[in-house]
């Protein structure tokens, strides 16, 4: 995955807790998603949306990918 | 009809009275031999002489919208044994005709297709009489006055904004699509009564340019989707209508609600009078017997319970002694369990001031089911803050309501029909 995907998840993940009032967080590639920071399974939907809304790729089409971590879940959006 | 009177405008152009009859005259001589038209126009002009000919004659005609492919016309004129189709552009005529000599008399009936926000449109069966059955109201100050077609003129509103209007030896004013250009139409041809949907109404007022003088109506009327007090207050302060009419009809149910006393919803005793139309509530939702109702779809079961109640589908809700719209129960969105109409968000959000108008959808999650998302549109000089419409929202909305996600565009899609497009 590369650093500019990484930037653009953390970037989402943070507008979600900023738009969620759910404090603060240091995200890093390993941190996992839930359970590292406090974002809920309702925030991460909207993480996910807002991701589509931004690359136009939805990795979830197809139905459930498993992933944990902040680069997981970004190098589903890599080409 | 002893003077040529212009009876159609349609963009710049001006059709008059005899002109109108000659074309309807033709369409009388070819419908003589068949029993069941399939007709598309995309000339108004061309579709309403072909509808008071298939009236005078009593046949059977579908209207049909003008987005229809050439393959689906001959999809449907086949399905629905039909013996004459009629396609016609400005350059030409498509036309497939079938065992001629079919000689039938009757009263006819006129079928009209849903317009369908969502899904595959329905096709109505009305008797001409129905199909008509509310012009027979229209009062006399509205009499040879000069109307603003803003439905797509096939559609369940458009048939009686025609009837309307033609009944009452008024005038039709067919405009173009830009909404500068529509103001400017109305001004030069004197309209003074409009009928369309909120969503017109409201591209109408913020579109109207600034040099040109404000236009007073006779009569302003709403239909189509929810009307909400905003939408009636900007009509009467920009167009000081004499009265303004909110009016509940579908393409099965015929006009049923009529309101006039210039305030949102409907007052609740209309639940109990018996003047031809009877409404009740059943599980929150609104049900009509009315006398202007369809006969029935053509080839699929019908929302008509055998008591000859229409299930509309429509939400409604009882507060102070009025009733008022929620939304299309179709439309819901489910979250987690809970329910959420797009309408009632998109209200709160049309209601803050720098919101013009918004769109709210469901957006499918893999992870939680449905996420409600918005996309608004802004007044001009405003600046997008999502996290403080979110934070006004909470004032007035449940938090399950308010969208997770809203985005600024530049514009909400309509439909021919003028109503919001559904995602």
């Amino acid at each position: 995955m590369s650093e500019q995907t990484v930037q653009m998840v953390i970037d989402a993940i943070d507008e979600v807790i900023k738009q969620n009032d759910l404090g603060e967080v240091s995200l890093k590639p390993e941190t996992v998603i839930l359970g590292d920071t406090p974002l809920d399974s309702l925030a991460l939907a909207e993480v996910v949306v807002r991701l589509e809304t931004k690359t136009g790729k939805d990795p979830f089409n197809e139905g459930f990918v498993n992933f944990r971590t902040v680069g997981e879940l970004a190098a589903l959006y890599d080409d | 009809m002893t003077i040529n009177r212009d009876l159609f405008i349609i963009t710049d152009k001006t059709i008059s009275a005899d002109d109108f009859f000659n074309i309807k005259d033709k369409y009388l001589a070819r419908f003589e031999t068949h029993r069941r038209i399939i007709m598309q126009a995309q000339s108004p002009l061309d579709l309403n002489a072909a509808m008071i000919a298939a009236r005078e004659a009593g046949k059977e005609l579908f209207v049909c919208h003008r987005h229809f492919k050439e393959d689906e016309m001959r999809q449907l004129y086949r399905k629905h044994e039909c013996d004459l189709m009629i396609i016609k552009t400005d350059k030409a005529e498509i036309v497939e005709e079938d065992r001629p000599g079919i000689e039938t008399s009757g009263r006819g009936f006129i079928y009209v297709f849903t317009s369908g926000t969502t899904g595959e449109a329905k096709i109505a069966r009305h008797r001409w009489d129905s199909i008509e059955h509310s012009s027979a109201f229209v009062g006399d100050r509205l009499k040879n006055k000069c109307w603003m077609m803003c439905y797509s003129p096939t559609s369940y509103a458009g048939l009686q904004v025609f009837f309307s209007a033609f009944n009452n030896n008024g005038k039709i004013y067919y405009p173009p699509s830009n909404y500068e250009q529509i103001a400017r139409g109305m001004a030069k041809n004197e309209v003074r009564v409009v009928s369309a949907t909120p969503t017109f109404w409201r591209l109408l007022i913020t579109s109207w340019p600034e040099d040109l003088p404000a236009v007073k109506l006779e009569q302003a009327t709403l239909g189509g989707e929810i009307i909400t007090q905003d939408i009636l207050d900007a009509i009467k302060k920009r167009f000081r209508p004499e009265r303004i009419t909110h009016i509940y009809a579908s393409t099965e149910a015929g006009t049923a609600i009529i309101v006039s006393d210039g305030l949102a919803g409907f007052p609740e005793k209309l639940l109990d009078t018996e003047k031809g139309v009877s409404l009740r509530i059943v599980d929150d939702l609104l049900e009509i017997k009315a006398p202007g109702a369809m006969e029935g779809y053509l080839g699929r079961e019908s929302n008509i319970s055998n008591e000859g109640w229409v299930m509309t589908g429509d939400m409604v809700e009882s507060r102070e002694g009025r009733i008022f719209f929620l939304g299309r129960a179709d439309g819901m969105i489910n979250v987690g369990g809970m329910k959420v109409l797009p309408e009632e968000v998109e209200g709160a959000l049309n209601s803050l001031e720098e919101i013009r108008d918004s769109r709210v959808y469901a957006k499918r999650s893999p992870i939680i089911g449905s996420l409600v998302m918005a996309e608004v549109v802004l007044n001009p000089g405003t600046a997008f803050d999502e996290l403080s419409i979110k934070n006004r929202l909470k004032n007035i909305l449940a938090d399950y309501k308010i969208p997770k996600v809203i985005v600024q565009t530049e514009e909400i899609g309509i439909s021919e029909h003028g109503k919001k497009l559904r995602k």
